[in-house]
Order: C-alpha cells, then sequence, then structure tokens
C-alpha cells in the first residue's frame, strides 16, 4: 500500500512537470507582451521592467527560475493585479471555490447513489424511467443554461434566493451549488444504476438472498459494496468536472472563487495569473484522482496494488 | 443431388455471403430498430437542415438591427416567431446562423480528433515495443492535463476564432480514440488475414491503412458519436465565457451569454438558444446510446 503510494506519487511527477512545462512554454509563444498595456515606456523603462521580471534571461533560466517558484507555491507576480502575487489571488479565491465543490460532491454523490440504486431495485419501472430521463436531461443541458434558469425562477420570479453575488452566507450557496450537483446527479445516478444491476445479479448477492437476508441488508452489505465501485472510479474525473463546471458556475453567480479569476485572466492576457490556476488545478485533479484511486483499493480487496 | 436442391443449397449457402453483411451494415440494421435513437436522429437532422438553409429561408438577416422592433417577445403576428434581441435582430435567423458555427465546429473537431486518433492509437497498435511505450506514455501525461483549461491557453495562444477553437479542440480530444484503436490493433494485428497481407509483402503503414484501420471502424463510431455532443458543448462553454467565437460571429453558446444577460427583462433570449442547444445534445446522446447498444459487442 505504501509503496504502491509513493510510486504514484513518483509516476504524477512527469506528469505535473508536462502541465508546468506546457503552460510554461505555450504562454510564452502568445502573442503579447505583459506590459504592452504600458503606453510610451521608454526602452529604457522597458528594460529594467524585462530585467525585475527576468523576461531578458534566456528561456530555460527562466523556467527553472519559475519552476523552482512552483515548487515553492510562488507563481509569481500578477500582472493585471499590480500589487497581488498569483499565489495570493489563488488562495484568496480557492476556499470559496473549494466550499461550493465540496458541497456539490457531496450532495450529488449521496443523492446519486440513492437515485440510482433504487432506479436498478424497480428496475423497468415508472420510477426507473423518471430517473433515466431526468437523468438524461441533466447531463444534456449544460451549466451554463441551467445556471440563468434557476436565478431566473428561484432569484427573480419567486424571490427565495439572492440572484448572484456572495456574502459568504448560506443563501448564496444555494443556487450555485444546485446548478453545479445536477449533472453530477445525473451522471453519478445513472452509473450506479448500471453498476448495481450488474452487482443485484451477482452470485454473493443470490446467495445473500437464499440464505434469508431480507432485501435491505442485501443491498446495503452486499450488492452495493461492488456495485458502488464503477461510482468510486468516477468520482475522479467528477472532481475536474466540478473544477471545471465551478468556472461557469462562479461566473453565473459572480462568485469570487478561482473560476472568476481564471477567466477574467484568460481575456486580460494575465499571463502569470492563468499559468498559476492551470497548474494549479492540475495539481487538484491529480490529488483527486490518487485519493480516489486509494479509496477504490480499499473497498475493492481484489485490486491489490504491487 | 438434382440440379435443382444443389441451387437452392448453393444459394442459401453462399447467397448471403455474397451480398456480404458486413459489420457496418449489421451494426446500422440494429440501430434503426432502437426507437430513441431514431428519434434523436430525426431531431438532429430537422436542427441540421433548419441550420443549414434556414438562412436562405427566413426574410430575416441575423446580423440586420431593426430599432423598431427591440426585444420584442416570441409572436407569430409579426414575423419573428421566436422574438428579438435587444438590438432589434430576429433572433431565430441568429440561433440558425449561430447553430451554424456550433455544428460545424462540432463535427470539424471531431474529425480533426478521429484522424490523429486512428492514426495515432494504429501506429501505437501495431508496432509496438519502444514506439508503443513512448506514444502511449505521452498521452497517459496528456490525459491527466485539465483539458478545457488547455483549450483556453491555446485560443490564447492562437488567437480568438472558429479555426483556433477548432485546432485547440480537436489537438486534445484525439486521445480516448487512440487508445481504443491501439487496443483493438493489438488484438487485430496477430489475425491471421494481417500474417497473411505482411506474408503477401506488403508493407507495414499499408496493413496498417488497408487492414488494421477499417477493422477499428465500429468502436470508433460508437465514440466518435459521443465526442460531437462534447466539443459542442466545449465549444459553447469557451464562448459563454466570452472565450471562443467573437462578434459579429455567434455561436450558441455566444447566444446564451447574450441571453444570460437580458434574462430578467427578455427571458426568451436565454431560452431558444439554450433550447436548440439542450434538444441538439439530447439527440446527440441518444444517436450515440444507440449506436453503442448497436455496435458494442458486449452488450449484444
Amino acid at each position: 500500500m505504501l509503496r504502491y503510494l509513493l510510486r504514484r506519487l513518483l509516476v504524477s511527477i512527469p506528469t505535473l512537470f508536462a502541465i508546468i512545462a506546457i503552460s510554461f512554454f505555450m504562454i510564452r509563444v502568445a502573442p503579447g507582451g505583459p506590459f504592452d498595456a504600458n503606453r510610451k515606456a521608454t526602452p529604457e523603462v522597458m528594460a529594467n521592467l524585462n530585467k525585475a521580471y527576468h523576461l531578458d534571461e534566456p528561456l530555460p533560466e527562466q523556467f527553472g527560475r519559475y519552476l523552482w517558484g512552483v515548487l515553492h507555491l510562488d507563481f509569481g507576480p500578477s500582472f493585471k493585479y499590480r500589487d497581488y502575487t498569483v499565489s495570493e489571488l489563488i488562495f484568496r479565491g480557492f476556499p470559496i471555490s473549494l466550499e461550493i465543490g465540496l458541497w456539490a460532491m457531496l450532495i450529488s454523490s449521496t443523492i446519486g447513489i440513492f437515485l440510482g440504486t433504487l432506479a436498478a431495485l424497480k428496475q423497468n419501472s415508472a420510477w426507473d424511467y423518471t430517473v433515466m430521463t431526468v437523468g438524461m436531461t441533466g447531463i444534456a443541458i449544460p451549466t451554463f443554461v441551467t445556471a440563468p434558469i434557476y436565478q431566473l425562477i428561484f432569484g427573480l420570479a419567486l424571490g427565495w434566493l439572492p440572484v448572484a453575488g456572495w456574502d459568504g452566507g448560506w443563501q448564496h450557496k444555494v443556487l450555485p451549488v444546485l446548478a453545479l450537483s445536477i449533472p453530477n446527479i445525473a451522471a453519478i445516478s445513472r452509473l450506479t444504476r448500471g453498476s448495481m444491476i450488474e452487482s443485484l445479479r451477482s452470485n454473493h448477492v443470490r446467495t445473500a438472498r437464499a440464505k434469508g437476508l431480507g432485501i435491505r441488508r442485501t443491498v446495503t452489505r452486499h450488492a452495493l459494496l461492488g456495485g458502488l465501485l464503477p461510482t468510486l472510479a468516477y468520482l475522479g474525473p467528477a472532481t475536474a468536472g466540478i473544477v471545471t463546471g465551478s468556472v461557469v458556475i462562479e461566473r453565473a453567480f459572480a462568485i469570487p472563487g478561482i473560476g472568476r479569476y481564471f477567466v477574467e485572466a484568460a481575456s486580460n492576457r494575465d499571463y502569470t495569473l492563468v499559468m498559476g490556476t492551470v497548474i494549479f488545478y492540475g495539481v487538484l485533479i491529480i490529488i483527486a484522482n490518487l485519493i480516489v484511486d486509494l479509496m477504490y483499493s480499499l473497498v475493492d480487496p481484489k485490486v491489490r496494488y504491487e | 443431388m438434382s440440379d435443382a436442391a444443389f441451387e437452392l443449397i448453393h444459394e442459401s449457402d453462399h447467397g448471403a455471403t455474397v451480398a456480404g453483411r458486413s459489420k457496418l451494415k449489421d451494426g446500422f440494421g440494429r440501430m434503426r430498430r432502437n426507437k430513441m435513437a431514431m428519434v434523436g436522429l430525426v431531431v438532429l437532422a430537422l436542427i441540421v437542415l433548419a441550420c443549414a438553409f434556414g438562412p436562405f429561408v427566413l426574410p430575416f438577416d441575423p446580423n440586420q438591427s431593426d430599432f423598431d422592433s427591440i426585444s420584442i417577445p416570441p409572436a407569430f403576428a409579426g414575423g419573428h416567431i421566436f422574438g428579438t434581441d435587444d438590438l432589434g435582430r430576429d433572433l431565430f435567423a441568429r440561433v440558425l446562423e449561430g447553430g451554424r458555427t456550433s455544428l460545424l465546429i462540432g463535427v470539424l473537431a471531431t474529425i480533426v480528433a478521429i484522424v490523429i486518433g486512428i492514426s495515432y492509437g494504429a501506429v501505437a497498435g501495431f508496432f509496438g515495443g519502444a514506439v508503443d511505450t513512448v506514444m502511449m506514455r505521452i498521452v497517459d501525461v496528456l490525459y491527466s492535463l485539465p483539458f478545457l483549461f488547455f483549450v483556453i491557453m491555446l485560443t490564447m495562444v492562437l488567437g480568438r476564432g472558429i479555426e483556433s477553437i477548432l485546432i485547440a479542440i480537436g489537438a486534445l480530444l484525439w486521445l480516448t480514440i487512440a487508445v481504443i484503436v491501439r487496443g483493438q490493433t493489438l488484438s487485430l494485428k496477430h489475425k491471421e488475414f494481417i500474417e497473411a497481407a505482411r506474408a503477401g509483402g506488403m508493407k507495414p503503414f499499408t496493413i496498417v491503412r488497408q487492414h488494421i484501420i477499417p477493422n477499428t471502424i465500429g468502436p470508433v463510431i460508437v465514440y466518435a458519436s459521443l465526442l460531437v455532443p462534447e466539443v459542442i458543448l466545449g465549444e459553447s462553454f469557451l464562448s459563454y465565457l466570452g472565450l471562443g467565437v467573437q462578434e459579429p460571429q455567434s455561436s450558441w453558446g455566444t447566444l446564451i451569454d447574450g441571453g444570460a444577460q437580458a434574462m430578467d427583462t427578455a427571458p426568451w433570449q436565454l431560452i431558444v438558444p439554450g433550447l436548440f442547444l439542450a434538444a441538439t445534445l439530447f439527440s446527440l446522446n441518444f444517436i450515440a446510446d444507440g449506436l453503442r447498444d448497436a455496435f458494442d459487442p458486449k452488450d449484444r
């Protein structure tokens, strides 16, 4: 187990390196420099600026410097928010994004697994078809369509919840979490249904039923364990989806998380901030996948990690 | 055996093989019996036809402002059946025009991804060994990149616009196809007909092109049908964030973005393009499901 963990961590180093390297060199190729907006800067000023930000050094040296910085969680200064470093911006936005993301994750996995299991137990019933149709709808309608519709219904028409904004109170969290959860509830319930149907038909479940175990205990003790494996495996990609989704949600609901910094940075050509957020997201997804794999090994004794 | 009987047997034996039931034909036959998939196909065909020919038929220019009819709600009376936007442009015309962009990007980027994926996967699988290891290692690394963020970075490098979205999405979405095709190739390459081709002196690349790739087409069709909605969604996502298609060009994403900003006064500006996008994604998903049931040997 420990060896597996170590190996996985080692394997993620090249991935991380690739993420940093690709971001770094891609941004260097992008047209326009960070100081193009400085009108009429004399050549001396430009030279000094470039020197201050080490832009006059050869590329490999700059890359090394950046890499070294990233290892110390230093992503350099933001080119647009003049008085902030990229790390400051990321760590200011991250707690907010994380809170919404975790709620969405918790709600979508609980409800998704519950609905999926129910649909599997009553396969081909009206209930099953309802869950699956709703699931298909949830997957097919993207969050940037649903989010404004929720705002329209719950914010403007009914007036129950604030349309947008963020003050840390729960009222501001309901709609973003809802919008972010629905597609994942849909995906998770569909996935759970499929694997639970298979699991309910398997030999060990039939044995449990045959020896007189009640349906409830059979499902919770025997069927769910096997049936949840694909769902568990999906939680890795789901994290990535929630991270991406939060970019839309944070824009739609005007929430000051990293997603919004990222979008603003991308349209402002704030290169260091874009790189910083992409790397940060990359690390987040790697960690999420690692956690999911470890959980997988705890649940499924057949999966043995050498 | 009488001649007639012989003929009968001959026909029943070989008639079928001569007619040729290819894997493709077989699969599409099964697909035709899937109701949801056929409904999806019809809806999609209607949307595609409307986007293709609608702009020629409609009496309104999607980019022509009419300041006498600003933000009028959907009504059959004035001819603006889906209403107009803040500048008095006919929403139906704009949605069809935007649909052209979205659908075009969906199809073209998928083709780019398929071409790269098939060639990459077939080469890696067929040549095997160190070539395979290195090529698949690269795929592994690319897989763990946060896809949409790299698309956004790529569009920053390439400049905004349809072409760069196409390249950016196509350049990053071929990974799964490559993995599928490689797997297929591995199981194919020791089959007798490949040995025969090799023994007959065929060059490796010709074998890959003529024997390997045609036989991997089934799973690729299935996956490609899943890819099209993903690309359309990706494009709309970028355009919604203001990082994709730029004015004066429009796509469903830019229309939804505009609609979301006007939703308190003119909700139809959000709902109409949203419905078109959702209907398209819906039908594509049903078609993909149908194709998977028809072509995936596991589920038969």
